[in-house]
């Protein structure tokens, strides 16, 4: 009861500094708006997205809302469609790089010693190599199915957070409460627990929140690049109707729209929560 | 010689050193990542219907039977002495595929990084006082942020390339009996763009250096000495924050060598960036080693350089005459 109280009175104080936050509403209601485009998409769209409706690069009409792309097929249905995969993968390789990085961030911060340095020393080194061509690398040798995608973009997050989180860590084991812990002989599995924990808790959002904006970055660039799903993509969507720009704009426009509407959300979003959870902890 | 000399010298070469170190270390990291996984490559490249023979005969082409850390060796040492291999896709040799592109980047990064140094310090200066300018440089700077790079470049193309005006060519495709330089109609979309990605980044830190130089106390007790915010700003808290901007213009450089693949695909420009695309695609796994341990040599380089800047600029290790 005591500890449920104390829980709900910690997030009454962050919504308190969200809920006056104007970004936090401009974010929530893109991000809402293209997810829900998204999922509820498919069965919204007018034609079948793979189907040809009328000639290539029709301008916007009374049967095409936004005219035909590249091979002639309906604009709007393929928005409406193409966003599902997306999501999820992007989601997907989010969680899983975080998750990952945490672990081995924590791990490296509790157990100083010279594995420990070694491989801090690694995950350094994978930081010099720019993450678009570190998730081309993965590609190169193991191709691009969707799943393979997504764990290339989840791997190329995990030097990243791991180095975010081993720093947060650092900062707990050098507090006093964590000392004393250690003195009092609480094993390092309950120190991890207990004390690091929910101590790096803040840390691990404000990172899931960065490290999603930049899988859905990520994504979205290499199915732009090629190697998407093959069905359809609203990075593909661009990159197909790319030479259609003069003729047909909006084959381009539109999915550039809902992906700038969509990433701008997520930044926005993200500002918010991390300002009021430095709020937070400054009063 | 006096001690801080001796202190610095040291410094410099326990820099240096860690530089080889983790130059070795990506090299590893990314021969690893190709081509010592388990994951067949010869079957890759030959594809399902291969015979056994074929499979055989191509894995002794590529040395893919011998011992791991053989291949290592064998390959790195042929970086070293500047046999770069023979293209699995092309089957002509990577130096000669690579050399014309890779002028082309460099003429693109680099005429990027001459305009993107001083236009990022100067918005990074006018965005460190607070007022109508800082909100306008923040909003920009926020938005290209979240938005990935190739989409920077669609929305030059669509504004100037064809879409709303027709200025300029939507794409690039150099002629490859000129060096780039001689094309310049041809550079400057794909140059706008890769100083656009940039920008942000640079103005972003430059910013937030200088507003925390501000907050000093040193810098307050200027002030109450009566000196106006821009002589402040650029006689005081600049100068000391010279170190720090320069590791951040290394990571400029850092931004403009990921931006490559993208812009170079936007404008199907021929460059290292739209060469690598096509050789990830292509699965020439020789061609994509290579291009990824060039560009992490040339940025570990420049983090060297900077941070070489950064330590021959601080006060306090400043050589006593």
């Amino acid at each position: 009861m005591s500890l449920h109280a104390q829980h709900s009175k910690t997030s009454t104080s962050v919504w308190h500094f969200l809920r006056s936050d104007p970004r936090l509403w401009a974010g929530a209601v893109a991000v809402a708006a293209v997810v829900l485009l998204a999922i509820a998409g498919p069965w919204l769209a007018p034609h079948d997205p793979s189907a040809f409706v009328g000639r290539l690069y029709l301008r916007p009409n009374a049967t095409s809302w936004l005219g035909t792309d590249v091979l002639g097929r309906d604009v709007l249905s393929r928005l409406l469609a193409g966003g599902r995969l997306f999501l999820i993968q992007g989601l997907a390789a989010a969680t899983f790089g975080v998750l990952a990085g945490v672990l081995l961030g924590i791990l490296l911060g509790v157990t100083k010693g010279r594995t420990a340095a070694f491989l801090l020393f690694c995950s350094d080194s994978v930081m010099v190599i720019p993450q678009i061509l570190l998730v081309l690398l993965i590609l190169a040798a193991f191709g691009s199915a969707p799943l393979t995608l997504t764990i290339a973009v989840a791997l190329a997050q995990v030097a990243y957070t791991a180095r975010v989180i081993f720093a947060a860590t650092g900062r707990v084991t050098t507090e006093d409460y964590y000392r004393a812990a250690r003195a009092v002989g609480m094993g390092t599995g309950s120190l991890v627990l207990r004390e690091v924990l929910p101590n790096v808790a803040p840390a691990v959002l404000v990172e899931y929140g960065v490290r999603l904006s930049i899988s859905f970055v990520a994504l979205a660039s290499l199915s732009y690049l090629g190697f998407g799903s093959g069905d359809v993509d609203w990075g593909a969507m661009i990159h197909e109707n790319q030479g259609g720009i003069a003729l047909q704009p909006w084959a381009v426009v539109a999915p550039v729209l809902v992906l700038a509407a969509f990433l701008l959300g997520m930044n926005l979003l993200r500002d918010a929560v991390a300002r009021a959870l430095a709020a937070r902890s400054a009063r | 010689m006096s001690r801080t000399t001796q202190v610095s010298t040291r410094l410099i070469i326990r820099r240096v050193l860690t530089g080889v170190a983790m130059l070795v270390t990506v090299s590893v990291l990314v021969f690893v990542a190709t081509q010592a996984l388990p994951g067949d490559i010869a079957r890759t490249i030959l594809g399902q219907n291969a015979t056994a023979e074929q499979l055989t005969q191509l894995r002794g082409e590529l040395g893919l039977d011998l011992p791991v850390w053989q291949q290592y060796l064998h390959w790195a040492t042929g970086l070293l002495t500047g046999d770069l291999g023979t293209s699995l896709a092309s089957g002509s040799p990577v130096a000669e595929l690579l050399r014309v592109r890779v002028l082309n980047s460099l003429t693109v990064v680099l005429i990027a990084l001459v305009i993107t140094l001083p236009l990022g310090l100067l918005l990074g200066l006018a965005a460190a006082r607070r007022g109508p300018a800082d909100v306008g440089i923040s909003a920009a700077v926020q938005t290209i942020l979240s938005l990935p790079e190739f989409v920077v470049g669609i929305v030059l193309v669509v504004l100037f390339g064809g879409g709303l005006f027709r200025w300029l060519p939507p794409t690039s495709p150099l002629d490859p009996r000129q060096l780039a330089w001689n094309q310049p109609r041809l550079l400057i979309l794909p140059i706008a763009t890769m100083v656009l990605i940039a920008l942000p980044h640079l103005v972003e830190a430059t910013k937030t250096l200088l507003r925390e130089e501000l907050a000093s106390d040193y810098v307050r007790w200027a002030r109450l000495s009566g000196l106006g915010d821009v002589r402040l700003l650029t006689g005081y808290a600049l100068p000391n924050v010279l170190g720090p901007i320069s590791q951040v213009a290394g990571v400029t450089v850092n931004y403009l060598l990921g931006g490559v693949v993208a812009v170079e695909t936007v404008f199907a420009f021929p460059g290292i960036g739209s060469e690598l695309v096509a050789a990830v695609a292509a699965r020439d796994i020789v061609v994509v080693q290579v291009i990824a341990i060039g560009i992490a040599a040339v940025l570990l380089v420049t983090f060297l350089i900077a941070d070489l800047i950064g330590l021959l600029t601080n006060p306090r290790l400043r050589r006593s005459r």
